[in-house]
């Protein structure tokens, strides 16, 4: 133990407090960064020699502090909790607003919907009558039929919009993983040289980290843990980043919801490039292939089977019957592709001539009767097709009611494990404020240190040996 | 659990944005005055609603319907009552034929024109035409624009009855054909053959009287088959009356759930607003006094 080995104890003492301050600066000004962990200088003790020798025992006291390692504050689980959660909310995010959009294709209940134009046609028929020489009722009845294809050519038409839209933002989606993707890879490999030549890699850890989680809400990313720092990014299983390489992602498949119907659906899929393994995405990307394969064409489906079954009520219902000049009636709606299917896209009137309309019951001969019409008038109830339209928008009600209430219990949940997550890394001011007086105060008495030890060496070197001077 | 200034933020943040969103869907129901604007607002609400909303469509051509039903009847009680008048005239006249003996030749002539005069005025009223229409009251469904020729031969279709939809489940006839109610014209057994040769007879001289009363007892019994028609209409008309008064109040009891269903109810709305706004302003006020201090205002 030598007066200049306590100079020098003082010496680190000083510069681990400077040191401890500078993180404290740090932390404090980043109090506001999205993303930033809070980081915490390691001071350390150092011991004094360990090892004994045979001729010289050491009897230092210790070696003074080290302030080498500035750590993360940060909980690898929680983190991991939070990719998982955001991927969920991002998911369920999508879907539950596809199901509001679809609901407002729909217009139900309301005025404008396809109940009240279609209930409008049906109770139409009634006021057929035979003998109307200007045509009025027939031709308001043809009017009425208009509307109802119109109306179902609107809601699929935005049904068709709504997919194709999605299917754009699907696409938008994969090119922004695969761009954030490549920003990982280059963070990593930076998070790797800088590692292996012993440099601080706090800061870029915290903007790769923050990109990952992005990553997991845009295509349901998990991570797993790589050599010298960096973070391997799995997608369903694939790998998306490893170490400092990336595999790119595509969307491949249908482009439009005519061809998916057609195709019998299973084209439609985000693939790795090159390799084409399909990947199963979560996230954002997950609700939009989920909305792309499902949700949309199960409602195309079902208005579909709707306008097929009012056309099919109408065709019958009139050929069924007999013109006022006595012959059959022929078809009333048809494709407007001239296809044999008619759907909701095609579902047209084939004829605005209201003699067209086979309003009689009598065969053969004209006459005036309007009976046939009156059966017409109930073919929407006794064919069920009101109640299956019913049942349809009631299923989409629930279908999206669910939707909003599991997207609200989710946001819950992933906003819990965000408190938890700032509750660990989050800069407290308060915390910051209190470690600040600590090592300021540890820097004074350093430096008092420096001044005592000063005083001793002073007292040594000019008082000492004097006697008699 | 360790509280940051940040997690602070962010919750007084969540807090505001929840209250403002709660305020949002309360301004939004008392803004448009409904509570059910989509299906998932409450789906089964909405199938109620849909429900409801087809009902009242149903109703609403019900009472087209009856209007239309009554309009009909009504006119058709009109010349039924008409001819009954006219059929009394040709009784009295024949009635007086037969007194006045069957060698007053000038003076059976003289009733027998106006017999004849009346069998026109009968057939106008038997072609008379449905208002709404111009289709023949009394010709079934026939495509013609009259149900008697001018020789008195039926020109209707019968066998096809012309019905309205007055209920749910409820359809009434509101036709009546001339063979229900004049008789069947095919046979020579209908009101007009019968007047026609009421005064056939009493244009011969010397007048056949045991026949003219046989064909005035027949002639009663062609009154009757009126009186029996006018009833029939009459009988229907009132089931139509009927079939009105509950079609008003299915009416009213419909828009009345239909409003429960969809329509806001504005007390309570503004009950939850102003109770929103409290918790917004709290959120407010929390935050600011929550946010504002940290240790840095009591270091020196």
């Amino acid at each position: 133990m030598s007066a200049l080995s306590s100079l020098n104890t003082a010496r680190q003492a000083l510069a681990a407090q400077q040191r401890a301050l500078d993180v404290t600066g740090q932390n404090v000004a980043n109090v506001n960064t999205e993303g930033y962990s809070r980081q915490r200088v390691e001071l350390a003790s150092v011991g004094g020699s360990t090892v004994p020798a045979i001729f010289s025992t050491s009897t230092e006291v210790s070696g003074g502090v080290s302030a080498d390692t500035v750590s993360r504050v940060r909980d690898a689980f929680l983190e991991n909790r939070a990719l998982g959660e955001h991927a969920s909310s991002a998911r369920l995010t999508v879907e539950s607003d596809a199901l509001t959009q679809i609901e407002a294709s729909f217009r139900e209940p309301g005025e404008t919907g396809l109940q009240a134009v279609t209930d409008t046609m049906w109770s139409s028929f009634e006021d057929v009558s035979g003998a109307d020489s200007d045509q009025a009722s027939p031709s308001a009845v043809l009017e009425n039929i208009a509307t109802v294809a119109s109306s179902l050519n609107t809601t699929s038409a935005a049904l068709d919009r709504q997919w194709t839209q999605t299917r754009e933002d699907l696409s938008a989606t994969v090119d922004s993983a695969n761009a954030t993707a490549a920003q990982v890879a280059a963070l990593n490999k930076q998070i790797a040289q800088a590692t292996r030549a012993g440099l601080s890699t706090n800061e870029l850890a915290d903007t790769r980290d923050a990109l990952v989680l992005s990553l997991a809400e845009s295509i349901g990313a998990t991570t797993s843990v790589g050599s010298d720092g960096m973070v391997n990014v799995l997608v369903g299983g694939s790998s998306l980043v490893s170490g400092s390489t990336t595999t790119k992602l595509a969307l491949v498949g249908e482009t439009s919801l005519a061809e998916f119907s057609a195709t019998g659906s299973a084209g439609l899929s985000v693939q790795t490039t090159p390799g084409g393994t399909k990947v199963t995405v979560g996230g954002t990307a997950g609700g939009q292939l989920t909305v792309l394969s499902s949700t949309i064409p199960t409602y195309q489906t079902a208005l579909d089977g709707i306008a097929g079954k009012i056309a099919a009520a109408l065709n019958d219902g009139n050929t069924g019957g007999y013109l006022s000049d006595g012959t059959a009636g022929t078809a009333l709606v048809g494709a407007s592709d001239g296809g044999a299917t008619i759907t909701a896209a095609n579902f047209r009137l084939l004829s605005s001539d209201p003699k067209t309309l086979a309003v009689s019951s009598v065969a053969g001969v004209a006459s005036s009767d309007s009976s046939n019409a009156q059966l017409m008038a109930k073919l929407g109830e006794s064919t069920g097709v009101s109640g299956d339209y019913r049942t349809l928008v009631t299923q989409l009600g629930v279908a999206s009611s669910v939707s909003a209430q599991s997207l609200t219990i989710q946001t819950t949940i992933t906003s819990n494990v965000d408190t938890a997550r700032e509750s660990v890394s989050g800069v407290s001011i308060d915390e910051e404020m209190t470690q600040m007086l600590a090592f300021q105060h540890g820097y004074q008495a350093a430096a008092r240190m420096i001044t005592a030890m000063d005083e001793v060496l002073d007292k040594l070197i000019n008082g000492t040996g004097r006697v008699g001077l | 659990m360790r509280i940051t200034q940040r997690s602070l933020t962010a919750n007084s943040i969540t807090g505001i944005n929840n209250n403002l969103a709660a305020m949002t869907k309360y301004q939004n129901q008392l803004s448009t005055g409904k509570v059910l604007t989509k299906p998932s607002d409450s789906p089964t609400d909405t199938n109620k609603s849909m429900q409801t909303r087809s009902g009242l469509a149903a109703l609403n051509q019900q009472s087209r319907n009856i209007t239309d039903a009554t309009a009909r009847l009504d006119q058709a009680d009109t010349y039924l009552e008409t001819m009954q008048g006219l059929a009394q005239r040709v009784q009295v006249l024949t009635t007086q034929g037969l007194n006045a003996g069957a060698n007053d030749a000038t003076s059976n002539a003289a009733l027998a024109t106006e017999i004849s005069a009346l069998r026109e005025s009968m057939l106008g009223v038997a072609n008379s035409t449905v208002a709404s229409t111009g289709q023949p009251l009394f010709g079934g469904v026939t495509s013609g624009k009259v149900a008697y020729n001018a020789d008195g031969t039926y020109a209707g279709t019968d066998g096809y009855p012309i019905t309205r939809r007055i209920g749910d489940t409820e359809s009434i006839r509101v036709d009546i054909t001339g063979t229900e109610a004049f008789g069947d014209a095919a046979t020579g057994d209908d009101l007009f053959s019968l007047v026609q040769g009421i005064a056939d007879k009493l244009n011969t001289s010397p007048v056949d009287t045991d026949a003219l009363s046989a064909d005035l007892a027949e002639l009663q019994t062609a009154q009757d088959r009126l009186s029996t028609a006018q009833s029939t209409i009459g009988a229907r008309a009132a089931r139509v009356e009927d079939a009105k008064a509950l079609t008003t109040d299915r009416d009213l009891t419909l828009t009345a759930q239909l409003s429960a269903i969809e329509d806001v109810d504005i007390a309570r709305a503004t009950l939850e607003l102003s109770a929103q706004q409290v918790g917004y302003q709290a959120a407010l006020a929390v935050a600011s006094k929550v946010l504002q201090p940290t240790l840095l205002d009591f270091l020196t």
